[in-house]
């Protein structure tokens, strides 16, 4: 009995060990190629024969023809602006639209959560050439800021996951604090939103991811290199430029820098991520 | 007889009105098709710019399927020995009458009342306010007459224009583009202003026929506001923000699709079913049409369950008792999770391209001979996509699914575990079922997510290989990338508009089929 728990134990192990190698092979390849010091994709070994940080220097002073479209402390900056505002309105949207659908009862409360249903089922970018339209107007096109205003407008339709973990929340403390005086504004201030930090957390980190892994709206609206996010920055080093052969090893440098404080970021929140996307699940 | 006599079921279960209408426009019908209609079915006759073959195509179908509806009910009742209306034509009804209630209560209101009272009640039609204002509540008449005023600014001077260049669409002095858009606006605001008006005409009413009621002050008002009308402030910022560039653009283009928005031009007439017709019957279009619906579904189906069933195995294999450093190994997948995913799927791509490390490590290895090009073939590139679909989504569904998992009763498996049961038994006599009870829904989402999964394909493929015999796409476009690629590449916008209306339309077929009857939308509402 002891030897089959030992032999399914190590067997276990092999099996999930081999998981993780499989899982994790794609992000070590990008690791060393980004360190590589021959450019391009190919490579004969897997593990690079000369190691370098000339990709990582490259990546923000670059020289010659790259200094043109290579401006990647620039993007950093307009990527991490975004996702700062976006973060915060994002938030608030969402957190005010799903609280008020999960407290009040109001005549077109069922309205309003049927249209989100219904509007959650056309293909998120159909509208956006309507959106580019929009802009267009409102003269924001190749501007950052469009983004941000585009992003956190959208938002309150991704209400579903904090509206579950309202609902989770027992209605008794409300009717509490209501005979003790408070007004809805205070319990909503006061009692509910300090009980959900952990959605507020998830609800803030995906916001704030929105921007570094958003590609099509992005693409849409920023044209010139100084204006542009990471996600369009680097897409464009490798396939608009034509210049996979030289730019290769630095993209993956690049993608090394944005991934990296990510990685940490999920690392540190792993507890919020979990409860927030555990919560999304039960309700759907 | 009900063959002959669509409606007579319902007539002989005493119910008069439906039967007669519904004979009278099948007979009505039938008439028009036998003489004139047929001729543009089969194409004898036609009308300049309709395409009025395809119209009377979809009214004889509708026809024919609401003609075998009533046989079908009729047979059922007939089973059954009852009647039973449904239940949408009871709540119209209900709305009209009262409606119709309000209208005669009005109306008595209006016979009993002195002559001052008959002004106050008329003054909100004309004048916004007044009553208000009469009442010593100036600051809220002021603000009410102020919006009928810049209503009505707006509609004599910009409002009025834009609704009808709204219709007419191809105006000289500005694109048809901005036309649509202002038009729209101009429904909205319109829409918005007869909700105030008509609000107001009713709480004025109420005042006039209650004398018991007083007017509230403004500051009493605006307190509701923070109090038990919170959800008003709550949900005003939000929900304009969805109205301007999510609601409005999507009214946009649904209704790009009956244009003819194709090309460089901006102006462009409406143009009625025209680019549904195209898609639908011009041959090359349907073959490639149904071929990427096909893809689409096959995918969509491939890519959720796969996701969905590693997840589950994956986090079974994690909370098993004997694996040590659980923390470690979840952190890990995290770890994958957290890479952008146009970082990943632009780098999956490279390594499975032609000099990328896989084809490189295999013939350093030996084992081929010459690279493969893994892209390159339509079923290889379908194949890949899935299974790198499969590293993208599995950490995800993990950690989504361990939590469920952590919370099944241990009760069960002990008393599975003292029955006898092997623990391969219980993961499918216990888990799997416990699992699929609880994230039903989360499968229909998967899949409806999973049909608009533009990033996957696109970042990965971008529709490639080209060539494989169909118009304007590649061998792994799914709807949602090929929509894509007509409006960035070939710009037939009015085309990828109408391919939008059908992945709409598919996937509310499909969740609304699926989702409506789950437990969890049902209970919506009643948990408090």
């Amino acid at each position: 009995m002891k030897r089959k728990l030992l032999l399914e134990s190590i067997l276990s192990h092999a099996l999930i060990v081999f998981l993780c190698v499989v899982w994790l092979i794609p992000i070590v390849w990008v690791i060393l190629t980004s360190l590589r010091a021959t450019p391009g994709v190919a490579s004969p070994t897997f593990i690079p024969q000369s190691f370098t940080l000339q990709n990582y220097v490259t990546l923000f002073f670059p020289s010659g023809a790259q200094a043109y479209y290579i401006m990647f402390g620039r993007w950093m900056l307009n990527t991490i602006g975004v996702a700062v505002l976006n973060m915060i309105f994002s938030t608030l949207f969402i957190l005010c639209t799903a609280y008020a659908l999960s407290r009040f009862r109001f005549k077109t409360r069922k309205t309003i959560l049927n249209m989100a249903l219904i509007l959650g089922m056309f293909p998120g970018f159909m509208a956006m050439i309507a959106v580019y339209l929009i802009l267009n107007m409102l003269g924001l096109i190749n501007h950052p800021i469009a983004l941000f205003i585009v992003y956190s407008a959208g938002s309150a339709l991704g209400f579903y996951v904090s509206k579950g973990y309202f609902e989770t929340i027992p209605i008794d403390l409300d009717e509490a604090a209501m005979i003790d005086g408070a007004s809805q504004w205070q319990i909503f201030i006061k009692i509910i939103l300090p009980l959900t930090k952990p959605i507020i957390v998830y609800t803030a980190l995906t916001s704030f991811m929105t921007p570094w892994m958003d590609f099509i709206l992005a693409s849409m609206i920023l044209r010139t290199p100084e204006q542009k996010t990471v996600a369009v920055g680097l897409y464009g080093m490798i396939m608009e430029n034509a210049d996979l052969f030289n730019n290769f090893t630095v993209f993956a440098a690049g993608c090394v820098i944005v991934a990296f404080p990510i990685v940490i970021m999920y690392v540190i929140l792993q507890r919020f991520i979990i409860e927030g996307i555990s919560a999304g699940a039960v309700k759907g | 007889m009900a063959v002959l006599f669509p409606g007579s079921g319902a007539l002989l279960v005493n119910s008069y009105i439906k039967p007669i209408l519904k004979f009278a426009s099948f007979i009505i019908f039938t008439i028009y098709m036998t003489f004139n209609g047929y001729k543009f079915l089969i194409g004898t006759e036609s009308f300049p710019g309709l395409n009025m073959g395809l119209y009377h195509g979809i009214a004889v179908i509708v026809v024919l399927y609401f003609w075998f509806h009533s046989l079908y009910k009729t047979m059922l009742n007939v089973e059954q020995k009852a009647y039973k209306t449904p239940d949408w034509v009871i709540k119209v009804k209900n709305r009209f009458r009262d409606k119709g209630k309000a209208f005669r209560d009005y109306r008595q209101l209006w016979k009993h009342c002195s002559v001052s009272e008959k002004f106050h009640l008329l003054s909100p039609f004309w004048f916004m306010g007044l009553y208000q204002i009469l009442k010593k509540r100036p600051l809220k008449g002021i603000l009410l007459f102020l919006i009928q005023a810049a209503y009505i600014f707006y509609m004599a001077f910009t409002g009025v224009f834009d609704i009808v260049d709204f219709f007419v669409l191809n105006t000289e002095f500005r694109p048809s583009t901005f036309n649509l858009v202002y038009g729209f606006v101009a429904f909205l605001l319109s829409g918005v202003f007869m909700y105030v008006y008509v609000h107001n005409i009713k709480t004025v009413t109420i005042y006039v026929k209650d004398k018991l009621y007083k007017i509230k002050p403004m500051i009493a008002e605006l307190k509701e506001l923070v109090d038990h009308r919170l959800y008003v402030t709550l949900l005003t910022a939000p929900l304009l923000g969805v109205l301007t560039f999510t609601v409005v653009p999507l009214l946009f283009m649904i209704s790009i699709a009956f244009t003819g928005y194709q090309g460089a031009s901006l102006n462009f007439n409406w143009t009625g079913l025209d680019s549904f017709g195209s898609l639908v019957l011009v041959r090359d279009n349907l073959a490639t049409l149904l071929s990427v619906i096909r893809w689409t579904l096959i995918w969509a189906f491939f890519a959720t369950f796969t996701n969905y069933f590693g997840g589950i195995l994956l986090a079974a294999l994690i909370n098993k008792k004997l694996i040590k450093w659980k923390k470690v190994w979840r952190t890990i997948f995290i770890i994958t999770m957290a890479t952008p995913q146009f970082v990943s799927l632009l780098i999956m791509y490279q390594m499975f391209g032609m000099q990328g490390p896989v084809n490189q490590t295999l013939l350093n290895l030996g084992i081929i001979d010459t690279a493969i090009n893994f892209w390159g073939i339509q079923w290889q590139a379908r194949t890949l996509v899935i299974i790198i679909n499969m590293w993208i989504g599995i950490p995800y569904l993990m950690v989504l699914t361990s939590g469920i998992l952590m919370n099944i009763p241990k009760d069960l498996y002990e008393a599975a575990t003292v029955d006898g049961a092997s623990r391969t038994q219980q993961f499918f006599k216990i888990t799997m079922p416990y699992m699929l009870y609880v994230t039903a829904p989360l499968l229909v989402t998967g899949f409806i997510s999973n049909i608009n999964n533009f990033n996957v394909i696109y970042l990965l493929t971008q529709g490639r290989p080209y060539g494989v015999g169909l118009v304007n796409a590649g061998g792994t476009d799914i709807l949602i990338t090929w929509l894509y690629q007509l409006t960035r590449t070939h710009r037939m916008y009015n085309l990828s508009a109408a391919i939008g209306i059908i992945i709409f339309l598919m996937s509310a077929l499909i969740s609304l089929g699926i989702y409506r009857n789950t437990a969890a939308y049902k209970r919506e509402g009643e948990l408090r």
